[in-house]
């Protein structure tokens, strides 16, 4: 992770969710709200479909894959991978390196054609004319390096059919929002590894796309700008768009996002509502901490678990949870006792069984 | 949005963004300079001829000074006459090039490197007339009787064949612009390639992958910089234009001379350019970094440069059978066959069938061109093979 404090430019960036909501490069009227976020409220007061109550979005206004596959000579990439996402929603799209998302995220795009399988928007299959409201960050980034970077922000709104007039409204509304405004006419070669970031958003995000694909975006990203960036996809996401994006880093994106495909080995193991996903698991976190060192409960159906030098267990649902707390306190001074749901890295890591 | 709209957009942006680099204005800069500098270069080559400088030691026949006058004037020069007082002397002024040539006792010619025949007819015939007037003194002849013996014999000259006057500057024309068509068709070929490499390994492809089809990427790109290179023609036609303005050859056109030239270029660069263009971008495609492009660049050169020898033949001899069956190959054609209508006498139907030719070419290598552009853009890192290109694409 970049070191805070190589970009010139965190000095502007704008943390608070508020301050990240644009006039609207195409009209839409700003709606401002707190920058904390819960977690687990179910319909994040959006009038969309997406929540759990409307049984998933109507088939009208989803984007999904059904089934995809593709092949790269004898390397599977993807084998019948399947996920959907209605607008308004925000899913992350996990699984380890290789296993099929950037292609999966790709065949989304029209960059590769699936050997089977398709992509649906709306109902049937989606076309060429319709991607051109879908926005895109590729894992790779990449701009015009000596191209100015309104310039190249028109250029990008342009070429997805805004009008000249509309792509320099646009451009002028996203950089002021990324706090660019004053770089408007430099070359994208000479910004700051954290604004060329920020232009590359702006590129995905300039022609206000229904859909937006976004290939590891908080990767590379220091903690202030992934907290940036989260605010603007939420923003996003409540003005109606419906966002996937790809992670590794699990514990980073777990309060961003609401729903998730894990995918593993070209598949999709495990999809659905987080906080669903959660609530219905058969495990449980048990993380006790006795006299200051984690305690595990001396019983054969704990699984240990190693989170990077933190250990705690996994238990089933119906644990006998007092039985367990009386021997922690039988075993010490309690200084921690925690039972509660699974964390997205224990879901990820369960799903994909490593 | 039309695909046809963002064709355009995507060309504009090529051609504006090349326009603007500071290679581009400095080489197109430099050549329209070149351009403008070979009018007055070309003036002054064609300027009035130096009079010839001669130098005399020693004795001297009679009147040998107005028999040089005499004899230049039938070789339509001029000369200065100089007495020098000893060799030594006229040998230093030889040196210095301050004389052409020095005349000994009015025997001996000394010369500093290079003889020259015409000077030493002028001076030879002066002698002879001099010394012949002694004769004819001696045998006491009139003046009048003098001047008719003595007087440069001149021949009238007349030639079978009518000789061409444009013939010349017809061949240079020729010339020049087969060598700035070559260039052209080369170096806005290699800014295809250069252009698709970059947009790889800048890795901006994938994102405007995202928004258009690779056929599009490619058919703009060289619709983009082919519009530039045809904005440097045209910019380097309207300087030769003003340049040949000021320059007159005896019975020669110019003007109707510099525009016949100027439209082949035009003509040929579209065709020729379109499909080395189409080549480049294939081949630059296949690489993903600009250190790997030579190895695949190198190709369209090579295949351009037999037809480029057999063009410079072609200036003397366009009716040759090796030039008139390279004018028909399509990678040469569009250097070979402008140089056959310049001048020689290609017939119409000879021309014609060579466009069509290079025609379905174009069409061909489009065809494949796409395919494998498709199949190799998302390609990053390291080199793809052709056909590993061709395969990924299904059609």
């Amino acid at each position: 992770m970049r070191q805070i404090g190589t970009s010139s430019a965190l000095s502007t960036c704008h943390i608070h969710h508020s301050a990240w909501l644009p006039d609207g490069p195409a009209g839409y009227r700003a709606h401002f709200r707190g920058s904390k976020r819960v977690v687990g409220e179910r319909c994040y007061g959006v009038s969309v479909p997406g929540c759990k109550d409307d049984t998933r979005a109507s088939e009208a206004t989803i984007l999904s894959i059904d089934a995809l596959e593709k092949r790269y000579g004898d390397v599977v990439a993807l084998a019948g991978a399947s996920f959907a996402v209605a607008p308004g929603r925000i899913l992350g799209f996990l699984g380890p390196n290789g296993a099929g998302k950037t292609t999966a995220m790709r065949c989304i795009l029209g960059l590769v054609r699936p050997d089977a399988g398709e992509v649906r928007w709306q109902g049937r299959a989606v076309t060429d004319r319709d991607r051109l409201r879908f926005g895109y960050m590729p894992e790779e980034r990449g701009l015009y390096p000596k191209m100015r970077v309104r310039e190249q922000l028109v250029h990008f709104g342009r070429l997805s059919g805004l009008s000249s007039s509309a792509a320099g409204k646009a451009a002028d509304s996203w950089l002021g929002v990324l706090g660019l405004a004053e770089r408007a006419s430099d070359k994208v070669d000479d910004l700051s590894h954290g604004n060329q970031q920020r232009v590359q958003l702006a590129v995905a995000l300039v022609h206000d796309p229904v859909v937006l694909i976004l290939d590891e975006p908080f990767s590379g990203l220091d903690p202030l700008a992934v907290v940036e960036v989260a605010g603007t996809l939420r923003d996003l996401a409540d003005r109606g768009a419906a966002i996937v994006f790809s992670s590794h880093q699990l514990d980073l994106v777990e309060d961003i996002l609401q729903d998730v495909a894990i995918i593993d080995h070209g598949r999709v193991v495990l999809s659905g509502e987080l906080e669903e996903l959660k609530t219905r698991s058969s495990r449980r976190r048990l993380d006790v901490v006795v006299d200051g060192r984690p305690w595990v409960p001396n019983t054969h159906s704990v699984e240990i678990v190693d989170d990077q030098g933190r250990f705690h267990s996994v238990v089933g649902k119906d644990a006998p949870v007092a039985e367990i707390l009386a021997a922690a306190t039988a075993a010490g001074e309690v200084d921690r006792f925690a039972f509660e749901p699974p964390t997205l890295s224990d879901l990820f890591r369960e799903a994909v069984k490593r | 949005m039309s695909r046809y709209r963002q064709v355009i957009l995507l060309a504009r942006r090529e051609f504006v963004q090349r326009a603007k680099s500071r290679t581009f204005l400095v080489a197109m800069g430099t050549l329209v300079v070149v351009v403008a500098l070979a009018g007055p270069i070309i003036l002054l080559l064609q300027g009035e001829e130096e009079p010839i400088d001669i130098g005399l030691v020693g004795s001297e026949p009679a009147a040998l000074e107005s028999g040089l006058h005499e004899q230049a004037a039938a070789f339509d020069v001029e000369v200065t006459v100089t007495r020098l007082k000893t060799v030594a002397e006229a040998e230093q002024a030889l040196n210095d090039e301050s004389i052409d040539v020095v005349l000994v006792d009015g025997s001996e010619l000394v010369w500093h490197e290079d003889e020259s025949l015409r000077t030493a007819t002028i001076v030879t015939g002066a002698v002879a007339a001099a010394e012949q007037r002694v004769v004819m003194e001696e045998l006491g002849l009139t003046d009048e009787e003098m001047i008719r013996l003595v007087a440069p014999t001149q021949l009238t000259q007349r030639t079978l064949v009518a000789p061409d006057p444009e013939e010349e500057p017809r061949q240079i024309a020729a010339f020049v612009g087969t060598f700035i068509l070559y260039m052209s068709i080369l170096v806005f070929g290699q800014f295809v390639a250069m252009g698709t490499v970059e947009e790889k390994q800048n890795r901006v492809v994938e994102v405007v992958l995202s928004r258009v089809k690779p056929a599009q990427v490619l058919v703009a790109k060289v619709l983009g910089i082919g519009a530039l290179g045809l904005a440097q023609l045209l910019v380097l036609a309207a300087t030769v234009t003003v340049v040949i303005s000021i320059i007159e050859i005896p019975n020669v056109s110019l003007p109707s001379l510099g525009a016949e030239i100027i439209g082949g270029v035009i003509f040929w660069f579209l065709l020729g350019y379109t499909l080395y263009a189409f080549m480049f971008a294939t081949l630059g495609a296949t690489v993903s970094r600009q250190e790997d492009l030579g190895s695949v660049a190198f190709l369209p050169s090579v295949l351009v440069l037999p037809g480029f020898f057999i063009t410079v033949r072609a200036i003397e001899n366009p009716d040759l059978l090796l030039v008139r069956l390279a004018s028909f190959f399509p990678p040469w054609t569009p250097i070979v066959m402008p140089v056959r209508s310049a001048v020689g006498n290609a017939p119409f139907w000879e021309v014609a069938l060579s466009v069509v030719l290079v025609l379905v070419s174009i069409y061909l290598l489009v065809r494949i061109g796409a395919r494998v552009y498709t199949g190799a853009l998302l390609r990053t890192g390291g080199k793809v093979k052709l056909r590993e290109a061709w395969k990924a694409t299904r059609t």
